[in-house]
């Protein structure tokens, strides 16, 4: 017996009055839910990170798995093999027509997170997308128009937020932040290191191969350019590729700047000025950088110094955001506001139908940092952005990388 | 103009595979010297460049090319032109494709309205007609190319997705006509970017054709088809919106499309 929990929600008025003699599996038991009450959940990406997405995403709910997909059909096979009822694709299009899936976990590379997050959507499907959220700025706005328009439920698959909003002394930052009362805002946030720079440096110049026969190589290369395949280009080390991520400073950024942002009351803005050191990038390959500053319209900064390549950042030291910084009126002020909202994790915003913490216009926001930091590194100049508009200012050129034309028929 | 001394600023691959071993200062006073030259060194730093198949490397040609094309713009405009204009008419010289594709997408960084036309007769040929097709999408002014290029790709799928693409990601007015006929395509993703062009144009006259054409869509197809009507009604006047609205409400009864029932019905 297979019922979605959609159909039951629906049959189950028509039902209610029947009395019917039904196995002890399907009625549940100590130990055991009925399916007709579990969620149906399916994983989109099995490689590397989808088990763990996937188990971030059931976590506090009860779930069944009903499909898995990946365009390398044997580690969909794999994954789907964790329950005999579970359906294989390699075409998230057909996952996405099964109505028994009520909830996506997508751990595919980054260049395919918008565009099969909005499928679900689109769908009426609930998503948890791995980190980072997309590949350019356009496609964040994308996610976040879509899931306003849905109604969907939608977390990214960084969880750090959560805790740093559990913290009293985050609360009063992110109190004192949002109140404005320091103007100019004198915070420097340094984050030194961890940004894995070497470590996911795509490999140039690798001479084509044969893809492997399990791997549909131009579903996967999908929205982005379609190139000659060669092993780093898949399994991980898609990172250093441009076409599909954008290096260690994507991998770990948003782990890293999601819950300073939370903190930091930045969750509905984006900096206005960015500045990298860096040597020009190569077109293929995330490589080299130094140093990149972000400079939000208040003041506050954000800093990445890689610590792996060129000088170190030395403009200004770290200043974090205290009580100390306020006048006694001041505080009175921060003191008088309401703490901020508990965050929701996903299963809380699925149950109860409202958003996630980690929600698409705050990961948008997140993935927004890393997407102008690489930015900065790649052009080679200093950017002056709108963060309402999500555009550079005079910069015709580098608005070229803000919404990346996609490899047809995709497209936002 | 010497060029080795210039691709020598760039680094090769290290022994671990990558470009670590890169100079700032010697890699900026190179582009700085690229930029000095822009027609001679765009034109021989083209010549250096290899199919991936061949024997030997290019891979500081293409960081050569690429760190140019990046910066130029913000350096010196006219160098600009210059730099992207020989690089464009080095495509019609004989090279292999892949390297054809490798310029394409330098010119979809740098390049203006002086090489459209080069890029638009790429937008026929397979294998270079999606490199082709996103280049001028970026760069934008390039309507005209794709509405040249539609009417030649009768037999090939592949070929009229991009065009489509194209007409529909810039909503290009005069192809209304083009994307209605494509509502009849025999390929899904043609209708779907017909269905798409449409909703981009927003005429209120093609309502009725594009209903009638939407629903015909099954499973992905039927979603990305409501998604456009949606999209489509956000554009129009309420009397058009709502004819859509009750369209979604009338066709949209699965229990797996309850969320686009409600949509409709909330938006009446």
């Amino acid at each position: 017996m297979k019922s979605s929990r959609r159909k039951f929600l629906k049959t189950t008025a028509a039902t209610a009055a029947t009395f019917q003699i039904v196995p002890r599996h399907v009625i549940g038991g100590p130990g055991q839910t009925p399916p007709s009450e579990t969620y149906g959940a399916a994983l989109i990406g099995c490689g590397g990170r989808g088990p763990g997405t996937y188990g971030g995403m059931v976590r506090d709910l009860p779930t069944r798995l009903v499909a898995s997909c990946d365009v390398d059909k044997g580690r969909a096979e794999r994954f789907a093999s964790k329950d005999p009822n579970a359906k294989v694709y390699t075409d998230f299009r057909r996952l996405l027509e099964n109505p028994d899936v009520d909830l996506v976990a997508i751990a595919t590379p980054p260049h395919w997170h918008a565009l099969i997050s909005i499928a679900a959507a689109e769908a009426g499907k609930d998503v948890l997308c791995e980190k980072p959220m997309t590949r350019f700025i356009r496609e964040g706005r994308a996610v976040v128009e879509a899931f306003d328009r849905y109604k969907r439920v939608f977390q990214i698959g960084t969880f750090g937020r959560f805790g740093a909003s559990r913290s009293n002394n985050s609360k009063l930052v992110h109190k004192i932040m949002r109140s404005g009362v320091l103007s100019p805002n004198p915070g420097v946030h340094i984050k030194k290191g961890g940004l894995k720079i070497h470590q996911w440096s795509g490999k140039p110049g690798l001479k084509p191969r044969t893809p492997p026969d399990t791997l549909d190589w131009d579903l996967y290369c999908g929205p982005s350019p379609y190139k000659p395949f060669d092993g780093p280009r898949v399994g991980g080390t898609h990172r250093g590729y441009w076409d599909y991520e954008g290096g260690g400073l994507c991998d770990m950024g948003q782990h890293h700047f999601d819950p300073m942002q939370w903190i930091h009351g930045k969750d509905d803005t984006s900096p206005v000025t960015i500045e990298a050191h860096s040597p020009p990038s190569h077109p293929d390959v995330t490589g080299m950088w130094a140093w990149v500053e972000l400079i939000y319209a208040d003041g506050f900064r954000f800093v990445m110094d890689s610590t792996e390549w060129g000088p170190r950042y030395s403009r200004k030291q770290e200043q974090r955001i205290t009580p100390d910084l306020l006048t006694p009126k001041q505080l009175e002020k921060v003191n008088a506001m309401p703490d901020p909202e508990p965050l929701l994790t996903f299963a809380e915003a699925v149950k109860q139908r409202k958003k996630a913490g980690g929600h698409p216009e705050a990961a948008h926001r997140a993935a927004c940092i890393l997407h102008l930091a690489n930015l900065a590194i790649r052009l080679g100049r200093k950017l002056n952005y709108d963060p309402d508009k999500e555009v550079f200012i005079g910069d015709e050129e580098a608005n070229r990388f803000i919404d990346v034309p996609m490899r047809s028929p995709w497209h936002l | 103009m010497d060029i080795q001394p210039i691709l020598d600023a760039f680094p090769l691959p290290s022994n671990r595979g990558i470009l670590n071993e890169i100079n700032k200062d010697a890699t900026d006073k190179a582009i700085a010297q690229i930029i000095a030259e822009p027609a001679v060194a765009a034109k021989l730093l083209a010549g250096k460049l290899l199919d991936p198949d061949d024997e030997g490397s290019d891979v500081q040609a293409r960081h050569a090319i690429h760190g140019t094309s990046i910066r130029i713009p913000n350096i010196d405009r006219n160098a600009q032109v210059i730099f992207s204009k020989t690089l464009a008419d080095s495509l019609a010289e004989e090279r292999p494709d892949r390297v054809k594709a490798f310029i394409i997408r330098q010119l979809q960084v740098c390049g203006g309205k002086e090489v459209v036309p080069a890029i638009g007769k790429f937008l026929t040929v397979e294998g270079l007609a999606d490199d082709a097709g996103q280049a001028l999408l970026a760069i934008g002014d390039s309507a005209e190319q794709f509405r040249k290029a539609l009417p030649k790709t009768k037999g090939n799928i592949s070929l009229r997705q991009v065009n489509l693409h194209g007409l529909a990601e810039l909503g290009d007015k005069s192809s209304k006509d083009a994307f209605l006929k494509a509502l009849a395509d025999k390929d899904g993703e043609c209708r779907l970017l017909a269905l798409w062009g449409l909703v981009q144009v927003g005429d209120s006259k093609t309502v009725d054709a594009f209903l009638k054409a939407e629903q015909k869509e099954k499973g992905y197809a039927r979603n990305k088809a409501a998604h456009l009507c949606l999209q489509f009604a956000e554009k129009l006047a309420k009397k058009d919106a709502s004819k859509i609205y009750r369209h979604l409400q009338a066709t949209r009864k699965e229990p797996s499309e309850k969320h686009l029932q409600d949509l409709a019905t909330a938006r009446l």
